[in-house]
């Protein structure tokens, strides 16, 4: 957590003035921006891949905007899953940008209202190990602003083309290549970095039991249950550590 | 149309989600223990998901069936994205493995 509260200022290491702000946001939004390519491309073909039709699969990309989240919508609405388990699988996948939103809040205190409604839109892992990397007191608000919108609208411009260009490039990709695996593939690159910890392991466990449990029910159940599964085990395993 | 519906109201709670703070400003507080679920509904969604695209279910007496083939796959990408943390390796190492485990195993 921010010790101190203080303004969205941001400036770039090194750098010895915030300007031109929304150009540095943008400059140091390129390696990411590289990085991301290979994950926009295969959640593309993964969509193309999918039950679910070209354009509806992209439209994940602005709507919901942030890669696990959209595989799970498309998972679940792929094998026919109700409105409420893809909203309960999105919500539960983005509560991260909960604490994301705590710990930036400091940050946005100051900012007219439209940023402080509208800006969060952009908030996703990348732009957020972006930004909170990059505080300082020395900057104005405006130039804070300026740096998170450039850095932000770089990734997002670049992911709708990077996931459009995975769905045009998906059905070339011979069948051998079992591209139906693409989403639990990326699936696993997403999951098991952040497990970290014994109850990160045993929220992941449990979760995994329950989806296996839940391959005989509706669609969606299974990501229902594993909510409290996952809360269930990591509590076991923080007191047995604590024991 | 349900389809872009429900992506839509999911695209407004991913959204509600990051907003929630940053708008509200001091008028919300999260608990610790909340917090610490959050965390932790994560990583159980996201192995709740692996394990439902790998698991097949059994017309049989056996509730579930896990074809090796797949279950190789995402061991390899899990041991990739621990080991070298990259994407793009992780979902090589799954794709490869599985393409050789079918081959093999049939």
């Amino acid at each position: 957590m921010v010790s101190a509260p203080f303004q969205l200022q941001w400036k770039r290491p090194g750098a010895g003035a915030c300007e031109p702000a929304a150009l540095a946001g943008v400059r140091d939004a390129v390696p990411v921006v590289f990085g991301l390519a290979p994950l926009g491309l295969a959640l593309g073909a993964a969509v193309a891949d999918s039950h679910v039709s070209s354009f509806a699969g992209w439209s994940t990309s602005p709507l919901i905007y942030g890669a696990s989240a959209q595989l799970a919508a498309i998972a679940v609405v792929g094998a026919g899953g109700t409105i409420f388990a893809t909203l309960l699988a999105v919500a539960a996948i983005n509560t991260r940008t909960l604490v994301y939103g705590a710990v930036l809040r400091p940050e946005f205190r100051g900012q007219p209202a439209w940023f402080r409604w509208l800006g969060p839109y952009l908030l996703v892992d990348p732009l957020f190990a972006l930004v909170s990397g990059r505080r300082t007191l020395s900057c104005e608000n405006d130039a804070g602003r300026r740096y998170y919108l450039g850095a932000g609208l770089a990734i997002w411009t670049s992911w709708q083309v990077m996931v459009a260009a995975g769905i045009s490039l998906g059905p070339v990709i011979p069948s051998a290549v079992h591209l139906e695996f693409a989403v639990p593939a990326l699936l696993v690159a997403l999951l098991v970095p952040g497990v970290r910890s014994h109850a990160a392991f045993a929220a992941a466990a449990g979760g995994a039991v329950a989806g296996i449990a839940g391959v005989a029910l509706p669609p969606g159940v299974a990501v229902m249950l594993a909510v409290p599964a996952g809360a269930f085990a990591a509590s076991l395993a923080r007191r047995w550590r604590t024991t | 149309m349900t389809t872009f519906y429900a992506f839509a109201l999911a695209g407004l709670t991913a959204w509600a989600l990051r907003a929630m703070l940053p708008a509200l400003g001091s008028r919300i507080s999260i608990p610790a223990t909340i917090e610490r679920w959050l965390g932790d509904a994560r990583h159980a969604i996201l192995a709740a998901l692996i394990a439902g695209a790998v698991a097949e279910p059994s017309g049989g007496q056996v509730w579930f069936t896990l074809p090796p083939a797949s279950l190789l796959a995402v061991t390899a990408g899990a041991v990739a994205a621990s080991k070298v943390r990259s994407i793009p390796l992780t979902t090589l190492a799954s794709l490869g493995t599985l393409w050789i485990a079918t081959l093999v195993l049939g």
